[in-house]
């Protein structure tokens, strides 16, 4: 009995030396440094409205900040994400790649901007900020730098004290092929949907980053002439055939590449031609059926939001706006958590119809308050990206409980 | 003959110490990490998250101006109720008019006629100019109609449905009465003072006080009432109380969140319940949500049952800054109701999260309890099975008791060379077998599973055609495992215990006993692997790491398929008599 209790007593005094051990080893991959204060952005906290909050400002370099820090409180370890993934400021093919391919699970990272030769100090403050607690599926990497940036990026982010992993091709139709190998890798899967985009229009393709940060489904680019080999690469890698989305109509997508394409699976069109329209489009649009099955497994695939009733959610994006697309695409992270929303584009002259046209469909209406459908807004930007009158707008086109006029 | 596999005792027994010791110290990482305290906010370009939005500011005017902008941005409302924010049981009376009048109810402040201006208030019938004020408040360069508290039902009925329901308040109590503030917005229900006031004919409710001839709704404290009244549903009057409680899957929530001391604040608040998102008052201390406030939240957290994009969605208003609830709190909030997968739905813990707590503690009370009854009643066991059987129950939780007890209920033989050994019958003898292959196996396996994850499992990204899943962490994690407790078991454990047995030197052993221990670790591992593949890439969202309680569960409950994939093997290899089972 002696020895039994003597046993006990060693395995327990082990036991603590090792737990304070693993957690000093722990503390090693925080960042070794505080965040600056920051000034915060009035707009972020009084242009509210019930049915809808504004996200960053005018500066995309800001607006990615204040998207990454309203899906991410890191207040404790369950609110902290895995990683942050850096993308150069200047290129939409890139960062498409990154969004599509990167985000989900079990990465788990907001997207936050640099310039190609430089960590500007917004988004060093909030890689500070944020902490992330690396992939545990991926050598606990922290911070992900993808496409084309300079060593010296990432010996900053080192100097941080933050384990890196760069994710790097010669152009991003193979940038595509290079991220979709290491994805796939670390699933063990290459998911057989896959949504193309067409190099020379890449704006079109928004939409599908924004399902694919929810869904982590493949993504690859074609060009006006055809198929590109690395895109056939990934494609091919498909064991059963691919189901492969093409975002724009013959005039975005010539009808030669989708007979190209179509050799490798099943091609389903997003028949529109800017990208508003294709917003609209794929908010609703939702592609079931057969994936691949043996008798005792069966896998569908699952392609679209499909959304077509009240109670759901959408992000409000302007491509039209002072920092353009950059703006636009910075808050994918918002599909990928909290209200799971879809992206819907706006334009220079407001909500444009195709797009109120969809919200007409989504209009919740009052009900029962235990049984009430809700929806929400985000509007991302400051005021000369979405105003103040077209955030109103939307904020009555989302309402479930409009007043008697 | 014996002191030659005695060698090896001391390092073997280190070994097993360090795998119960790193195992042990994982599991109590899980509930020390979430007792750590929220971090503060910093760095932070606004206060807003997924799931909440903060109507913040310094002053109650700032905050009573956000959230009249947020519920009327362009639209004009008809009438604004102005209260003296000393004297909100004026305001709170009034709460019932302001759907019916097309209202917002705002505090008396300096600049209040400035949001006035803006709202320009439509209504000339009982006012003039829109502007009501209530229970004589003064108000500096604001005219307007003035309304005193006994002329509030009078008015009420004059506008829109008749009420239906009354509820009772304490008028000394603001963090119990003004619970019903959202309501009576949303609802148009009235709320008295005096019981007396209660009109015939209408439905009666008391919040916070017991009262005779009401239904009354009380709980001990205030964060109490107001959970108890979210939840309220009365099914002789459904149309009264939120009702947001476990009986429903789809309903969307929105909370008010507002600190009790700032009762004017939290009445200003009431505006969000007419308009947008309609909800409970709930309240909350400055630094954190009072446990049961984080309960409640938690068992309304949303669920989906196909993909999270589905709903439902669910919002709270954060009324004040940081002064009145600190971020961490609403950090605390944002997180209690994320949508998640209905699977790990729960307070806190899911009822899967629940079954691995129950098999992880199981396991670690049969190990200690092993442990002392080996010392005391089985001094002559083999120092190898001693080592074999607690290793093996802090992993397999419920059954390590029980195999443990079939084993060594047996009569004792004594061997010519002394040793002590159990007359077992040969699916006993195939159990015991099995017990220390899997025993060192699989606790082998899971500790360096632990390790690996904690230090992060290698990806090795490469194009070869099918065979790109070498590369893959969960595959190279299962192969680092499988060649590390082969070598530990086989050097450390397994050797030893034969050479007990032939009595021949450890060297000359090595080659005989290396093919059993690959064979058994084989099978363990084919045990292992497939369910843990499955249950951790696709049965289990988000794939646990080894933070989570649920990574120990699946590892300790894959230990326990390996002993069941392992027995029959063992039973075969006793049957040829490569292997003895009666230690």
């Amino acid at each position: 009995m002696k020895k039994g209790f003597i046993s006990i007593l060693i395995v327990l005094v082990t036991t603590i030396l090792i737990f304070t051990g693993t957690n000093l080893i722990a503390n090693a991959y925080l960042a070794n440094q505080k965040p600056a204060d920051i000034a915060s952005l009035p707009s972020n906290s009084e242009l509210l409205t019930v049915n809808t909050t504004r996200i960053g400002s005018d500066d995309a370099f800001e607006t990615a900040v204040a998207v990454a820090q309203i899906i991410y409180p890191a207040t404790e370890e369950e609110n902290t994400p895995g990683a942050v993934i850096l993308v150069n400021i200047n290129s939409l093919p890139e960062l498409l790649v990154a969004a599509n391919r990167i985000q989900h699970f079990p990465v788990n990272a907001p997207l936050l901007y640099v310039e190609q030769s430089d960590l500007p100090q917004i988004t060093r403050n909030e890689l500070l900020r944020l902490n992330p607690e690396g992939v545990p599926a991926d050598g606990n990497v922290q911070v992900y730098i993808v496409g084309t940036i300079d060593a010296s990026v990432n010996d900053a982010v080192n100097e941080l004290g933050f384990k890196t992993r760069v994710l790097n091709a010669p152009d991003p139709i193979q940038l595509a092929e290079v991220v979709d190998n290491w994805t796939s890798t670390q699933h063990g899967d290459h998911p057989n949907e896959v949504a193309i985009a067409n190099i020379e229009h890449p704006e079109m393709a928004i939409p599908a980053a924004y399902w694919n940060a929810h869904m982590g489904q493949g993504f690859a680019y074609v060009t006006s002439e055809g198929v590109p080999e690395a895109t056939k690469e990934i494609l091919k890698r498909r064991a059963n055939g691919a189901w492969i989305y093409v975002f724009g109509d013959e005039s975005i997508m010539p009808e030669h590449v989708v007979r190209e394409l179509a050799q490798y699976g099943q091609v389903t069109r997003m028949p529109r031609n800017d990208p508003s329209a294709i917003s609209a489009y794929f908010s609703g649009f939702k592609d079931i059926g057969a994936d691949w099955g043996a008798w005792f497994w069966q896998k569908a695939r699952d392609f679209g939001w499909g959304i077509s009733e009240a109670g759901h959610n959408a992000v409000f994006v302007n491509l039209d706006g002072p920092a353009g697309w950059q703006n636009a695409v910075t808050a994918t992270t918002l599909s990928h958590m909290g209200k799971h929303a879809p992206v819907l584009i706006l334009n220079g002259d407001g909500v444009p119809d195709s797009v109120k046209n969809y919200l007409m469909v989504l209009k919740p209406y009052p009900t029962d308050a235990q049984q009430q459908l809700l929806n929400h807004g985000w509007i991302i930007g400051g005021e000369e990206t979405i105003s103040w009158q077209t955030q109103v707008e939307l904020d009555n086109l989302l309402e479930a409980y409009p007043f008697e006029e | 003959m014996q002191s030659n596999s005695k060698t090896l005792q001391p390092l073997a027994v280190v070994v097993a110490i360090l795998l119960a010791a790193i195992l042990i110290s994982g599991i109590i990482g899980v509930p020390y990490r979430s007792m750590q305290p929220p971090t503060k906010s910093e760095a932070r370009l606004h206060l807003n998250t997924k799931n909440s939005t903060r109507f913040g500011g310094a002053s109650l005017e700032d905050v009573s101006t956000r959230i009249s902008t947020a519920v009327y941005p362009d639209i004009q409302p008809e009438t604004v109720f102005l209260f003296d924010p000393q004297n909100w049981q004026a305001g709170l009376a009034a709460t019932t008019l302001l759907r019916p009048m097309k209202g917002v109810l705002l505090p008396m402040t300096e600049n209040v006629r400035e949001e006035v201006a803006r709202l320009n208030p439509t209504r000339n019938d009982f006012t003039n100019n829109g502007v009501v004020l209530l229970d004589g408040v003064q108000a500096d360069g604001l005219t307007g109609e003035n309304l005193m508290l006994d002329d509030i039902l009078g008015l009420r009925q004059q506008y829109g449905l008749a009420p239906q329901n009354v509820i009772l308040v304490d008028k000394d109590t603001p963090e119990t009465a003004l619970l019903a503030a959202p309501w009576a917005a949303y609802s148009g229900d009235l709320i008295i003072f005096d019981a007396a006031d209660a009109p015939t004919g209408l439905n009666r409710y008391s919040l916070g006080v017991q009262v005779d001839g009401f239904t009354s709704i009380t709980a001990k404290t205030p964060e109490a009432l107001a959970v108890t009244f979210a939840k309220y549903e009365d099914p002789q009057n459904t149309l009264f109380g939120w009702a947001f409680n476990a009986n429903t899957l789809t309903g969307y929530r929105a909370y008010i969140v507002a600190n009790p001391n700032n009762p004017a604040m939290a009445l200003a608040a009431a505006n969000l319940a007419i308009h947008g998102k309609p909800g409970p008052l709930m309240w909350s201390e400055t630094e954190k949500l009072p446990a049961g406030v984080n309960n409640y939240f938690w068992s309304q957290r949303a669920a989906f049952w196909v993909t999270p994009a589905e709903g439902p969605f669910h919002h709270f208003w954060i009324i004040g800054d940081e002064n009145q609830i600190s971020f961490k709190a609403q950090g605390q909030a944002d997180y209690a109701v994320e949508i998640g997968p209905y699977f790990g739905k729960g307070v806190g813990l899911s009822g899967i999260d629940l079954i691995a707590v129950f098999w992880v503690l199981m396991g670690m009370a049969s190990a200690i309890w092993i442990l002392l009854h080996q010392f005391k009643f089985l001094p002559k066991q083999n120092w190898v099975m001693s080592l074999a059987w607690p290793l093996l129950a802090l992993l397999i939780g419920p059954f390590g008791l029980l195999f443990y007890y079939l084993a060594y209920r047996r009569p004792i033989i004594r061997l010519p060379n002394g040793m002590i050994v159990w007359d077992r019958p040969l699916w006993l003898q195939g159990l015991a077998a099995t017990v220390s292959a899997v025993g060192f196996g699989a606790s082998i396996m899971i500790t360096s599973g632990y390790l690996t994850t904690f230090f992060g499992m290698p990806l090795i990204p490469n194009r070869l055609t099918g065979a790109f899943l070498l590369g893959t962490p969960m595959i190279l994690l299962m192969i680092i495992n499988f060649v590390v407790a082969v070598l530990v078991s086989w050097l450390v454990f397994q050797t030893p215990m034969m050479v007990m047995f032939t009595n021949k030197p450890y060297k000359q052993t090595l080659g005989k006993s290396l093919p059993i221990v690959l064979i058994s670790m084989t099978f363990a591992a084919v045990g292992m692997n497939p369910l843990m593949w499955y249950l951790m890439m696709s049965k289990i969202p988000m794939m646990p790491t080894e933070e989570s309680i649920l990574w120990f569960g699946v590892m300790f409950f894959t230990a326990f398929t390996a002993l069941l994939a392992a027995w029959p093997l063992n039973y075969v290899l006793i049957r040829k008599q490569n292997k003895s089972g009666l230690m």
